[in-house]
């Protein structure tokens, strides 16, 4: 992991918040860069002054919710061909799943922050299921922020032991992120067999 | 006159933004303002005393064996508060982006392996921090 990501440890190095914003943004769009190991680190840089823990905090948040807003956009523009798609192929499933986010939209999104690169599908089925803007941005800032808050502070105190720290968070990002897939995948087959 | 009435995600809601008030006014008011100590020693003391040292730094503090490749000079200058121009004049380095360049950019640039480098800079901090 170490390995991997370590041209992007140099990249937050040499352009610090520019970097952040960057990674977080992009991180928040492509499974492939997990943002939440990014969070931690700024949380270690801060403890280390190189950062500034307010301004990391406030990057961090808006790239988050950038990127969530991007993904949220395109999908509930483009709402009525993708729903048209997918109600055709899955039609009762796809509804039952379309009816639970609009009626837990707010505990769904910020429980979705937790996840890292999950909360991609939250914010796609937030999209297609047409909640308003004005709702998802705010649970979306919220989520974002409780949660960057948390990792910051983790990396904050673990200081130069942040490798152990970052299993963990990933090891926590998964579980809650398996547990939310599967509990949509039973939502939608649950609700179909009433 | 109807009244509305007051659902769970009205109530969720309302939770959520006590919540989130809370854990910023916390975090605003007691994180770090640094002490002189931490501040010459460019560490931020931790909030909360029994998270604290008797030194006042993190749990944690970088050590030489801790520094990784893709750290840049002016990030080990700083979390070792290191003279400036020291990494550079102990392991001669030339290139002009010092001290934004990583070890992994000074190994390339030597034509050396990684690893190599990587001890040589350990080791010219440990030199400077046991004062040789």
């Amino acid at each position: 992991m170490d390995q991997l990501l370590a041209p992007l440890f140099s990249f937050l190095l040499l352009y610090k918040y520019v970097a952040l914003f960057i990674i977080i943004f992009v991180g928040n769009i492509i499974f492939l860069i997990p943002s939440n190991i990014f969070i931690l680190m700024a949380g270690v840089f801060s403890g280390t002054a190189y950062f500034n823990f307010y301004w990391s905090l406030l990057i961090i948040v808006i790239g988050n919710s950038a990127g969530d807003y991007l993904i949220y956009t395109l999908t509930k523009k483009n709402s009525a061909w993708l729903g048209c798609r997918l109600r055709n192929k899955k039609a009762p499933y796809f509804q039952r799943l379309e009816n639970f986010m609009k009626s837990a939209a707010g505990r769904t999104i910020i429980i979705s922050r937790v996840t890292g690169a999950f909360s991609i599908i939250v914010n796609f089925l937030a999209g297609i299921s047409k909640i308003s803007w004005w709702k998802f941005l705010f649970y979306d800032v919220v989520g974002n922020f409780l949660v960057t808050l948390i990792l910051m502070y983790i990396g904050f105190v673990v200081g130069g032991t942040w490798e152990q720290a970052s299993d963990t968070v990933n090891t926590v990002g998964s579980i809650v992120g398996v547990l939310m897939l599967a509990f949509f995948v039973y939502k939608a087959v649950a609700n179909n067999k009433k | 006159m109807p009244h509305k009435k007051i659902t769970r995600d009205h109530l969720l809601t309302l939770v959520i933004i006590i919540l989130t008030i809370a854990i910023g006014a916390v975090t605003f008011f007691l994180l770090p303002a640094a002490t002189d100590e931490a501040r010459q020693l460019h560490y931020r003391p931790l909030p909360f005393p029994r998270w604290r040292t008797q030194q006042n730094r993190p749990l944690a503090l970088p050590t030489p064996s801790t520094i990784a490749v893709w750290m840049t000079f002016d990030y080990l200058n700083k979390i070792f508060n290191l003279p400036p121009d020291y990494l550079k004049t102990s392991l001669n380095i030339t290139d002009a982006r010092y001290p934004f360049l990583t070890v992994n950019g000074l190994a390339r640039e030597q034509k050396q392996n990684a690893t190599g480098t990587l001890k040589m800079v350990e080791q010219a901090i440990s030199n400077h921090l046991n004062g040789k």
